[in-house]
Order: C-alpha cells, then sequence, then structure tokens
C-alpha cells in the first residue's frame, strides 16, 4: 500500500464519477475502497490514474505510487492549492507519469496521448513572459510554483507564481511556510486581489506582491 | 454532493472548534450551493479575528473528519470587508447558527 498521507478511499469513486461526466471520456471507473482509475477516452488511448487529495505531494509518494500502481499515467491531486514539490516533478518526469490537478486532468484528458507530456496553459504562460523578458537570461523551474530567474546584469530572483483569486494574509503565510525561500510572489490572477493584510505580511518578510505586468516591470532592475 | 450532510459535519467540526463568533464565522459559497450534484469540491470560508488564529485553524482541521474534497479559504474580518466576499460570493452562514458540537478543542 501507499504512504497512508495519500490514502484517501473516497478519492478514486469521486474522481470515476467527475470524469464520467466529461466529454472526452467514455467511461471512467474505480474499485470500491480504490484509488486507481481507469479511464477510456474517446478519442485517444486508454489512461490508469491514481486519486488523492493532499496538500503536498512529495519524491516518495511519487516513488510509492509508481511501485505499487501497475501501468499508472498519472497522479491526480483532487486538492485545489495542494502543490507538488521540485523533488517530486522530476521524479516523476524520469517515470514519465503526469501530476495534476482536477481542471489539468480534464484537459491533458482531452489533449494528450500521454498524460506525462501535458503542460497547463498557466505554466506556458509564465515560461514564455519570463524567457522573452529582455532582462532574463534564463528561467528554472524550482517546483509547481517557483522559477529561478536568472539576471546576469542585475541578480537572481526567485518568483512564486501564485494563482489565488484571493490572496490573504493566512494564505500568504502559508506560501512562506511550504516554501524555501523567495523574493516575489507574482499575483498571476487577473481577476485576483490582494489583500492589504496580505501586503503587509509579505513586506516584514522581505517578499514582494505584484501583479504580472508590475513584476515584468519590477524585472527591469535591480531587486530591492 | 449531500449538502444538508455536508452542512451538518461541518457544523459539529466547527462546533468542536470550540471557537465562537468572536472567533470566527464559517461559510458555505460557490457550487455546492448552487448545483450540489454538479460540484467539484465544497468551499469553505471561515472568517476569523486573526490570521494566527486563521493558520492554527487550518493545522488543526488536517485531523478533523471534514467531508472531501474540501476548499478552504480563511481571511480575517478586516480582509473580509476589503473584499465583500460574502456578499459578492453570496456566502452562507453555516456556524456559529448550530448547535450542534462536541469536546472544544481550544484554539
Amino acid at each position: 500500500l501507499v504512504r497512508s498521507e495519500l490514502q484517501q478511499d473516497w478519492a478514486g469513486k469521486w474522481l470515476a464519477e467527475k470524469l464520467s461526466q466529461h466529454d472526452s471520456v467514455a467511461s471512467a471507473t474505480s474499485a470500491p475502497d480504490n484509488q486507481e482509475v481507469r479511464v477510456e477516452r474517446k478519442a485517444s488511448s486508454p489512461v490508469v490514474l491514481y486519486a488523492t487529495s493532499v496538500e503536498t505531494i512529495e519524491a516518495d509518494d511519487v516513488a510509492d505510487i509508481v511501485d505499487q500502481v501497475l501501468g499508472v499515467d498519472a497522479i491526480v491531486n483532487i486538492k485545489k492549492g495542494g502543490h507538488v514539490t521540485g523533488a517530486a516533478m522530476r521524479a516523476a518526469e524520469e517515470a514519465g507519469v503526469g501530476v495534476l490537478g482536477m481542471g489539468d486532468a480534464m484537459r491533458a484528458l482531452r489533449d494528450e496521448d500521454r498524460l506525462a507530456d501535458y503542460i497547463s496553459p498557466e505554466v506556458v504562460f509564465v515560461s514564455r513572459g519570463l524567457r522573452q523578458h529582455g532582462a532574463v537570461d534564463g528561467i528554472e523551474r524550482l517546483d509547481e510554483s517557483r522559477y529561478l530567474v536568472r539576471r546576469e546584469d542585475l541578480g537572481d530572483v526567485t518568483v512564486l507564481v501564485a494563482t489565488d483569486y484571493e490572496l490573504t494574509a493566512s494564505r500568504v503565510r502559508e506560501l512562506i511556510d511550504a516554501y524555501d525561500r523567495f523574493d516575489a510572489i507574482a499575483a498571476s490572477n487577473p481577476n485576483g486581489t490582494v489583500t492589504e493584510e496580505a501586503t503587509e505580511v509579505a513586506r516584514v518578510t522581505g517578499i514582494r506582491i505584484l501583479q504580472w505586468g508590475p513584476l515584468l516591470g519590477a524585472l527591469n532592475n535591480r531587486w530591492t | 454532493v449531500d449538502l444538508n450532510g455536508v452542512i451538518a459535519s461541518l457544523r459539529t467540526v466547527a462546533a468542536r472548534s470550540g471557537l465562537d463568533r468572536n472567533d470566527a464565522t464559517w461559510y458555505l459559497f460557490g457550487s455546492i450551493l448552487s448545483a450540489p450534484r454538479d460540484a467539484r469540491d465544497i468551499d469553505l470560508l471561515v472568517v476569523t479575528d486573526s490570521t494566527d488564529r486563521a493558520l492554527r485553524l487550518r493545522t488543526w482541521l488536517h485531523d478533523q473528519p471534514t467531508p472531501e474534497p474540501l476548499h478552504l479559504i480563511t481571511m480575517t474580518s478586516g480582509e473580509e470587508e476589503q473584499l465583500a466576499f460574502v456578499r459578492n460570493e453570496a456566502a452562507v452562514e453555516i456556524f456559529p447558527t448550530s448547535e450542534l458540537g462536541g469536546p472544544a478543542a481550544g484554539l
């Protein structure tokens, strides 16, 4: 059995029910008390998913699932706002397994024959915006949310991309606790709001919260 | 999703937290209210008197038997006032309107 933190007996049944309603899915089934979901797709090959709902997916979790779930194509984390560590991302990549949230799982099932090839529109948007920036010499994706932005002349900056609609003080403190180090939070949701308390919490810890456009502008200058 | 079951379950957990209206107010919002059968998750907002209390509550909730999949947002009453979240999202208060309860956690 996989690690107990990953075990939610309801998750497979719940995911199968939701996927069954999706246009690209012919059928989605899970055995009782089983987190494996077998998905027959209308226009692509069948896939095996592992459903869980956790705050964090780590490398050991990926290794356990790959070992125990024969032919698994992707791990689906139902938990909204859950995150994937950099080591887990690399372990999944090496194993050829996707690690997806619910929305991404729906898109990947529709668009990708091999689920591990899926890249979310948000990652494409952020990566392209940073790579095309005139002051940026390169980027490295550290984990699901953080990007190391290399600038030879101005110094490196670590940016955490937050997609929350409401970026509150407690959310900022959670992000600070969950991630090792970062210099800025990019509030990337164009319809999102950052509360005044969130801005203050970040400020006292030396972190700047910026909307996407202002972040790109700030990257033209030395980080202070 | 069984909306009445979700509300009863969350009210029980909220009562067990030992928090009263001055500490925290619990709301449901989103598709769980408008279309519970199709809801992808259970959107729960807890408005607290401080960020510290919100973080303690989040940690405590990890070990509670909450209905799943739960999506929790926490904010202080000042942040709620700034965002007008309850009004804009048509959130519905579910606690402390209940008298269900159990041993208090003393958060």
